[in-house]
């Protein structure tokens, strides 16, 4: 039985099962959150969160990220252009990673996300139990997107007090951390419960 | 415990335990609903308790040093905070302090806490408080995330400078296998339960 058909709700803070009235306000007893039988104006927030976020992503993707000065050259790396800087360094296994984690999580968490929220009209789409293991993923590697910000705090402490070379922090750092901030908040936002809600119950 | 709801599709469960070590799973959309785990409360106090006594060396120890041409240079969690703070980027030197220092400190300093006062069995004062800080900070924690960005940072500097690893990249290891045995023994439900139990006392 869903939980939707009784009168029972479902503390998310504390996972405490409480019997509430329809009428008034309840709160939990063990832990004090106010409770709702789902996550209020999840849809519309995690969509504004979203939207945000493919908005940030696209500069964020076109301003560089961090500059490098040495031997008097000077070289502004974007994100993309970091991976390709790695792959042709032969370093292929790294460039995997960085690439994975900056530029394929935050577009995947991005229209996965979108994709949940528009199949909750549709009919045409994977089974629920699917649909939630796929957002529980997309939930579990959104923080794997930090590395680039952690990246360039390490490269840019490390070579600070080094007079042979320096980096510098760039703008498109800021909006790229900015992007990854508002995924993460997008993903909690978002109920997965709500897919359930026009399921038959078992 | 009688009456569960699975978090993830709102089914009605009711948990048979018969058995201390198991993990409790929704029939319906397969999302565990309880982690039991034999002897999860002295494990997690000790391994949190341990990852709070490393954490001021992890935060200050050297992660990375280069040299070239006998300059030598390192960089700690707090260096990376500082410089970027220095360069003006206050808002990433903020994200940094949180995700790395001030989250993963208060979510080890929230578990031990909470546990011992489970161990004890008496009711200390914010418990509560702090358990709900704990589970929350749990998500926020990024100092797996910055072990990666070590080692991706030693890759990318091998070109330019001789780099090699300091013993704060060492101790941000040793944190982040502390903090995934806790994510393992650690579970909200159960957890919650015991303060329940507790409150009762």
């Amino acid at each position: 039985m869903n939980d939707c058909d009784t009168d029972f709700i479902l503390c998310l803070k504390c996972f405490n099962v409480v019997k509430a009235s329809a009428s008034t306000q309840c709160y939990c007893p063990r832990c004090y959150a106010k409770l709702f039988k789902r996550k209020k104006k999840s849809i519309s927030n995690t969509l504004a969160l979203l939207i945000a976020a493919l908005l940030f992503y696209i500069p964020a993707n076109i301003f560089p990220i961090m500059t490098v000065k040495s031997f008097g050259q000077v070289n502004s790396n974007t994100i993309i252009g970091g991976v390709i800087a790695l792959y042709n360094a032969k370093m292929y296994f790294i460039s995997a990673i960085v690439f994975f984690a900056s530029i394929f999580i935050p577009i995947f968490k991005i229209t996965t996300l979108f994709y949940l929220i528009f199949s909750l009209k549709s009919k045409k789409s994977l089974d629920n139990t699917k649909k939630t293991k796929l957002f529980h993923f997309v939930d579990k590697i959104g923080k794997w997107s930090m590395l680039d910000i952690y990246v360039i705090a390490i490269l840019v402490a490390v070579v600070k007090m080094n007079f042979i070379a320096e980096i510098y922090v760039e703008f498109g750092a800021i909006l790229f951390a900015a992007v990854v901030l508002l995924t993460m908040f997008a993903a909690k936002t978002f109920d997965i419960r709500l897919i359930w809600n026009s399921q038959k119950n078992i | 415990m009688n009456l569960l709801i699975c978090p993830s599709c709102g089914l009605l469960v009711t948990p048979l335990m018969n058995n201390k070590n198991c993990v409790l799973k929704c029939s319906r959309c397969n999302s565990v609903l309880l982690k039991y785990r034999k002897s999860s409360l002295r494990n997690c106090f000790v391994f949190s308790l341990s990852a709070l006594i490393l954490f001021f060396p992890t935060i200050t120890y050297p992660m990375l040093k280069i040299s070239m041409k006998g300059v030598y240079t390192y960089s700690s969690i707090w260096s990376c905070i500082q410089t970027f703070y220095a360069e003006g980027f206050i808002l990433l030197s903020l994200l940094v302090l949180c995700t790395v220092v001030i989250f993963p400190f208060l979510y080890f300093i929230s578990i031990s806490y909470v546990v011992f006062s489970f161990l004890i069995a008496k009711k200390l004062p914010f418990t509560r408080q702090l358990l709900k800080l704990g589970f929350l900070l749990s998500e926020w924690s990024m100092i797996d995330v910055l072990l990666i960005g070590i080692l991706v940072s030693s890759v990318k500097l091998i070109g330019m400078f001789g780099s090699d690893f300091g013993s704060g990249f060492y101790l941000v290891a040793t944190l982040t296998i502390l903090g995934a045995l806790i994510e393992y023994y650690f579970d909200k439900n159960y957890f919650w339960f015991l303060w329940g139990k507790n409150e009762r006392l």
